[in-house]
């Protein structure tokens, strides 16, 4: 059961996406939820991290690149996907500049079946050193919706402080959504505690660039 | 699906390796045996081991040293049922000889202060490989000389590597960052010209295992308490377990599953059977099972049984670890030991058993069996 009250977070949600509003920015704030642990000893106790799938993508402009096979690639140039083939990887030739701008110039890559084995002899390790290494996609999903899956994936991983920050949203998404989302995270982390809400100390929902507001 | 083992489990032996403040207790981590099975290695929160018998559960002594947390241990060599090693974030890997209990050798992390997550004994030239914190060493086992230092292949700690059983020359490396790397350990072990593949679980890996009759599959267990089956000629997602905790609750009628331990195979089958517990430390045997895909690039959806063994009445938090005896001659009816976060370690038998308690052993614990083990019949 849920103890987030939804009047109590739909006030914090309105509040800090109206305060980001009143400072306009030369970019989108991103809203975030941080989480301060309580009865958890990082020395000891399981190592919580991992990723989630939000239901509304909390960074639309999270730029996707598509290493895909002929098929791909003729569905990427369709729907505005930027896209590299097979014939442009190998030419990289495992340079490690070329790879570390590619990776630099993106925030997450897929590959195709054929493409994604042969990864590490075309282009080495760069992918794996700045933690994008692709995901599969296959030829019986939709790239849209893989593309979007991706986009609404999230990280979180509790280091040796007992504190840590996951995005939830931005400022340009529907209180909703943002809503939607904080619940979704806060309920789906609150299960990975073996002490559930007894380990949860405090949750906080701020922007980028705002002060943070409490809701639990 | 094989035989699956009987239910429930009885509980044979409960001790206390170690008591801690009760609001605070000190956890036991994992559990290893030797080759011959003559001794159990126990790894605890104080960091230290200590040596039981399993037969028995009589303590044997502990090994003292490591000065922080201790993230793995194990008999590396069946044919040297002395040597036990310990990885530890104290940044050491560390052999003892459990006759005694000292301290024979040591690996260094290159970097003093560093944490070792894990480590593994194998490849073709007796080597010894560990996971730091984003980086994978690998020593010469003999010599002590560090051979490589891998360090752009992950970029979070590596929680897992372990050589191939059957392919000796291949390591793999499991990280926080979603990764699992295989690298061929006979092919240069430098930066530059690394031979490796990488496959992408896409969250915090935290576990993996071989298993299959040619150990053709791998199971992987993430932080986000998922399980997954990868192949390794395909290099590709078999089969995904989704919502892995929520499929284990359905098959059993217990309080909802909240964290999977382990996974078990029988040797030389494809049969596989992952254990999973529930906060008030009752922990279940589901069978886990999948049909191959048709398209390689799509994963089959796994399935997860009703539960074939329930291990009830011994713990009394989260279960951490699960050795099992897998026919012991010696003692036909032991199932196993189970360790936990409550500083417990608990025997189970597959029938009638006597119970041994020990001078150690709570009463009241052994009394609770008894109205507990009941198998109740799934709702539907």
């Amino acid at each position: 059961m849920s103890k987030l009250q939804s009047d109590v977070l739909r006030e914090a949600i309105t509040q800090v996406v109206t305060e980001a509003k009143e400072k306009n920015r030369k970019f989108t704030e991103t809203v975030e939820l941080q989480i301060g642990l309580k009865n958890y000893d990082p020395q000891k106790d399981k190592r919580f991290s991992g990723s989630v799938k939000l239901p509304h993508v909390p960074r639309p402009k999270m730029k996707v690149c598509m290493l895909g096979d002929a098929q791909h690639v003729e569905e990427a140039e369709k729907m505005g996907l930027d896209y590299m083939d097979i014939e442009s990887l190998k030419k990289m030739n495992k340079n490690k500049k070329l790879v570390k701008k590619l990776a630099k110039k993106y925030h997450a890559f897929l590959a195709s079946e054929a493409v994604i084995k042969q990864i590490p002899r075309l282009l080495g390790p760069g992918l794996n050193k700045a933690g994008k290494f692709p995901a599969l996609v296959s030829h019986q999903e939709s790239l849209e919706a893989k593309v979007n899956e991706t986009k609404a994936m999230v990280k979180f991983q509790l280091k040796k402080v007992l504190c840590m920050g996951v995005a939830v949203g931005n400022c340009e998404m529907e209180e909703k959504q943002i809503f939607q989302n904080t619940q979704l995270s806060v309920n789906f982390l609150v299960s990975l505690l073996k002490k559930n809400w007894q380990n949860v100390r405090v949750l906080y929902l701020k922007t980028s660039m705002g002060k943070p507001v409490r809701i639990y | 699906m094989a035989v699956p083992p009987p239910k429930p489990l009885k509980l044979a032996t409960s001790i206390q390796a170690s008591f801690g403040d009760p609001e605070d207790p000190d956890y036991v981590f994992e559990i290893v045996s030797n080759g011959d099975k003559s001794t159990m290695a126990v790894s605890l929160s104080t960091n230290a081991i200590k040596l039981y018998s399993p037969q028995t559960g009589a303590f044997l002594g502990d090994c003292l040293g490591h000065t922080c947390t201790i993230s793995g241990i194990s008999f590396p060599d069946p044919n040297s049922p002395m040597l036990l090693l310990s990885s530890s974030a104290d940044g050491t890997i560390r052999t003892w000889d459990i006759r005694n209990r000292k301290e024979v050798a040591s690996l260094n992390h290159p970097t003093p202060g560093s944490e070792i997550w894990n480590f593994a004994v194998g490849g073709i030239s007796n080597q010894v490989a560990g996971g730091g914190d984003s980086q994978v060493f690998i020593w010469d086992w003999r010599t002590r000389k560090l051979l490589a230092n891998l360090d752009e292949i992950h970029t979070e700690a590596v929680t897992q590597v372990q050589y191939h059983p059957t392919r000796r020359e291949l390591l793999f490396t499991a990280s926080v960052d979603g990764l699992i790397n295989f690298i061929d350990t006979q092919q240069p072990l430098t930066n530059e010209d690394l031979v490796y593949d990488t496959m992408s679980v896409g969250t915090s890996v935290g576990k993996i295992g071989f298993y299959g009759r040619n150990n053709q599959l791998l199971w992987c267990q993430t932080h986000i308490e998922t399980l997954s089956v990868w192949d390794l000629e395909e290099k590709m997602q078999a089969a995904d377990f989704k919502e892995t905790r929520m499929n284990a609750s359905f098959n059993w009628n217990l309080d909802s599953v909240n964290y999977l331990i382990d996974c078990y195979s029988p040797a030389g089958t494809d049969d596989l059977w992952l254990a999973a517990g529930n906060n008030n430390g009752v922990v279940g045997y589901f069978p886990a099972s999948f049909v191959k895909s048709s398209h390689p690039s799509v994963p089959s959806v796994g399935v997860l049984g009703e539960v074939g063994a329930v291990l009830e009445g011994g713990h009394q938090g989260v279960v951490r670890t699960i050795w099992l005896s897998q026919n012991m001659d010696s003692d036909q009816n032991l199932f196993g030991w189970t360790g936990g976060e409550d500083g417990r370690l608990c025997s189970w038998s597959q029938n009638g058993a006597t119970e041994h308690g020990r001078s150690w052993v709570s009463k009241n614990l052994i009394a609770k069996k008894g109205s507990s083990s009941k198998m109740r019949h799934s709702p539907y």
